[in-house]
């Protein structure tokens, strides 16, 4: 009796976090599967690797498109009407940070969040432009990263969103 | 008012066109005026042969019109009536280039002609016109290449009056298209090969690409009809009117918007890149467009190649008849290789009305945008598309300005939710003349055509999708379905709205096809590591 209680038991907790994280987390979606080209630079997406998510995603309704980086994805955000939400890779397998667009107005979580910003050869564009969730994974990034110079300095959501330059 | 309509169309059509057939004699090598501006820095490159046996009527010059054949549907393209109209501009904006190119105005090309055209293409005439009156010294001086153009273009119409008509069912429309095809083919010694042809192989002459270097805005316009002269076909076939009229909105706004537009295409586009299923269908009319789009191509880069004298001009057009005519080509057999590039008809694997392209393989194409990827395949989940008499099960998804075929329900659901942008599904049912039409809006909700329409998705490897996904016209119809299929046993049926907004999960086959280079219209590229 009590070994069936606890597989019930167990098997509603199973449930309930299965449920909760399809809820909570809509960026633990797999992947797309037909590898499109970014829309904007045309290059191949970057696909996610089992240490490390590559993929930048922008959320429009049921639509889920896919970018080869975060640059990219901003650069193409004025091209939707309404509301939007970016799946920005982090350093973090499976984290990625949300930009969120909501009534014209840009929020980003976590909000320790930081940027490279750095122009590099597009075909690097992933390690140029890279949201990270905080100062330390930005400096130990740049330290992994020689395509940036070591005095690259971290961005703020809003000096992203000024680089990326996205059209009203 | 319709049926008015149409016959002032018809009549003047007939008017204007004659019902004159003749075969003339051979006439000597037309003259004439000043070429089109020179290309900067062109030097003449040794050009290839004009084979000595070239039948008479490649030499006419007289006037040779032949009206459409008899038929109910004749002019039903004017039920969809955006596309008709848009269809009358393609023929003025042909005319128009043409002539100006031929008649020493070739400088303005990219800017007054340009924008007579594009005033065209914004307000459509409301009948087709004849395009030897707007284009009468093109017509003169190359007279049988106007009715190579023509008698194709008639083909085109009429095999869209077919797809547009509410008075054939959809069984007759594809007897009726054949129907078609035969006349087509049989009517004229000058009809163009239903054969696919080595387009790398036509597209690489001393002349080539001439046009598009020298006037790619003008160019643009020229891909940019036929990318609508394919487009149309998969976008009606099978589609009942009212859902032909709403999917054209679609169509219509990509065209004016972008595809006219366009100024950056390696390549033309080809018919099977936009319309898969009538290729797969109908191959030998999809190599015949395709093949006399290309004709196009040439005669464009020959008469924009300014170190050819008017004598090479004329002979070179007169090879370019040749090299895609069906006579050229009689007793040969699609799929089979050559030696001589000009008799290659080979095809790509899985679809027999695409032949082959710069760098691609039977195996392996390549797309703008999209890759490489093979045309056997689902371009969704990697696995085999249905084949031979089972093709009209492949569904597909249009967007972007391309359409994919993929394996199943789900295939196309989800591809159109990752594609940005409007998108039309074409998702076959039990019934093969009874399809399901989806249209995804710009956020990926979907509205179908078959308000009846129940969906199986027991989803599991796509190794078998093409089982445990699919649509049905009714309730009975998949239970009838379920039954005979043991494993799909216990498998819910899914009203449309319940279908439309799962996801499924990343297929567990899928396979991103490479080559050898990235893109093999820059030869430069290195190969791939």
């Amino acid at each position: 009796m009590k070994s069936l209680l606890t597989r019930r038991l167990m098997f509603a907790g199973t449930l309930a976090a299965v449920l909760s994280a399809a809820v909570v987390c809509p960026a633990q979606r797999p992947v797309a599967a037909h590898e499109a080209r970014c829309p904007v630079c045309k290059l191949d997406v970057i696909q996610d690797t089992d240490k490390l998510d590559n993929e930048v995603a922008l959320k429009f309704g049921r639509k889920r498109i896919e970018y080869r980086c975060i640059y990219c994805a901003l650069q193409d955000a004025g091209t939707y009407t309404g509301d939007i939400t970016i799946l920005a890779p982090s350093e973090l397998k499976g984290k990625p940070v949300l930009l969120t667009r909501k009534e014209d107005k840009w929020t980003v979580q976590p909000e320790t969040t930081v940027f490279v910003g750095h122009k590099v050869n597009h075909r690097s564009c992933q390690i140029g432009y890279r949201a990270l969730t905080n100062r330390d994974a930005f400096g130990k990034w740049v330290q992994a990263h020689p395509e940036l110079p070591p005095d690259t300095r971290p961005l703020t959501f809003a000096e992203m969103l000024a680089v990326a330059n996205p059209p009203k | 008012m319709e049926r008015t309509t149409r016959t002032i169309a018809a009549l003047a059509l007939v008017l204007s066109c004659g019902v004159r057939v003749s075969y003339g004699e051979a006439a000597d090598l037309p003259g004439g005026p000043p070429p089109p501006a020179a290309v900067a820095g062109s030097a003449a490159r040794p050009l290839p042969p004009v084979p000595g046996n070239l039948p008479a009527w490649i030499r006419n010059t007289k006037t040779n019109h032949i009206f459409y054949r008899r038929g109910r549907y004749n002019f039903d393209t004017y039920n969809i009536g955006p596309l008709a109209k848009d269809l009358n501009a393609v023929a003025v904006g042909h005319a128009m280039a043409y002539e100006d190119l031929v008649t020493g105005k070739a400088a303005g090309l990219e800017t007054r002609t340009f924008a007579r055209i594009d005033r065209v293409l914004k307000t459509p005439p409301r009948f087709m016109p004849d395009e030897a009156a707007i284009s009468p010294t093109f017509a003169r001086k190359y007279g049988v290449l106007e009715q190579v153009f023509d008698w194709t273009h008639i083909l085109h119409a009429q095999t869209v009056d077919v797809l547009a008509s509410t008075q054939l069912t959809e069984a007759e429309k594809d007897r009726e298209i054949e129907r078609l095809w035969k006349y087509y083919f049989e009517t004229v010694p000058y009809a163009v090969t239903p054969l696919p042809l080595n387009m790398a192989y036509l597209y690489s002459q001393p002349y080539s690409q001439a046009f598009r270097k020298q006037y790619p805005k003008v160019n643009g316009l020229f891909w940019g009809y036929h990318w609508l002269q394919g487009t149309m076909y998969d976008a009606l076939y099978r589609v009942p009117l009212d859902w032909q009229k709403r999917v054209y909105e679609v169509v219509g706004e990509r065209y004016h918007k972008t595809e006219l537009y366009k100024t950056d295409r390696p390549f033309m586009p080809m018919f099977a890149e936009v319309s898969p299923r009538f290729a797969s269908r109908f191959p030998h009319i999809a190599n015949a467009f395709d093949n006399l789009h290309m004709l196009h191509d040439m005669v464009n880069d020959i008469l924009a190649t300014e170190w050819m004298t008017q004598h090479q001009r004329a002979e070179q057009i007169q090879r370019a008849i040749w090299l895609v005519s069906a006579e050229a080509h009689r007793d040969e057999k699609p799929g089979v290789s050559s030696a001589d590039r000009a008799h290659d008809h080979r095809h790509f694997v899985g679809m027999p009305g695409m032949g082959m392209m710069q760098g691609m393989t039977p195996e392996l194409m390549w797309m703008p945008e999209m890759g490489w990827m093979s045309m056997s395949d689902c371009h969704h989940c990697s696995m085999p598309l249905w084949e031979g008499p089972d093709a009209w099960r492949n569904p597909t998804i249009s967007a972007g300005g391309w359409a994919m075929r993929v394996r199943c329900a789900l295939c196309a659901r989800d591809m159109s939710a990752e594609t940005k942008g409007r998108a039309l599904l074409q998702i076959p049912t039990e019934d093969p003349y009874r399809m399901l039409v989806v249209l995804s809006d710009e956020q990926g909700n979907l509205t179908g055509s078959m308000p009846g329409a129940v969906f199986v998705e027991m989803e599991g490897s796509h190794t078998g999708c093409d089982e445990w996904s699919r649509a049905f016209t009714s309730r009975a119809a998949l239970d009838a379905y379920v039954k005979a299929n043991p494993r799909l046993a216990g498998a819910k049926a899914l009203g449309f709205d319940d279908w439309a907004k799962r996801e499924g999960q990343k297929p567990d086959t899928y396979v991103q096809p490479r080559g050898s280079v990235e893109n093999p219209y820059q030869p430069q590229d290195a190969p791939r590591k």
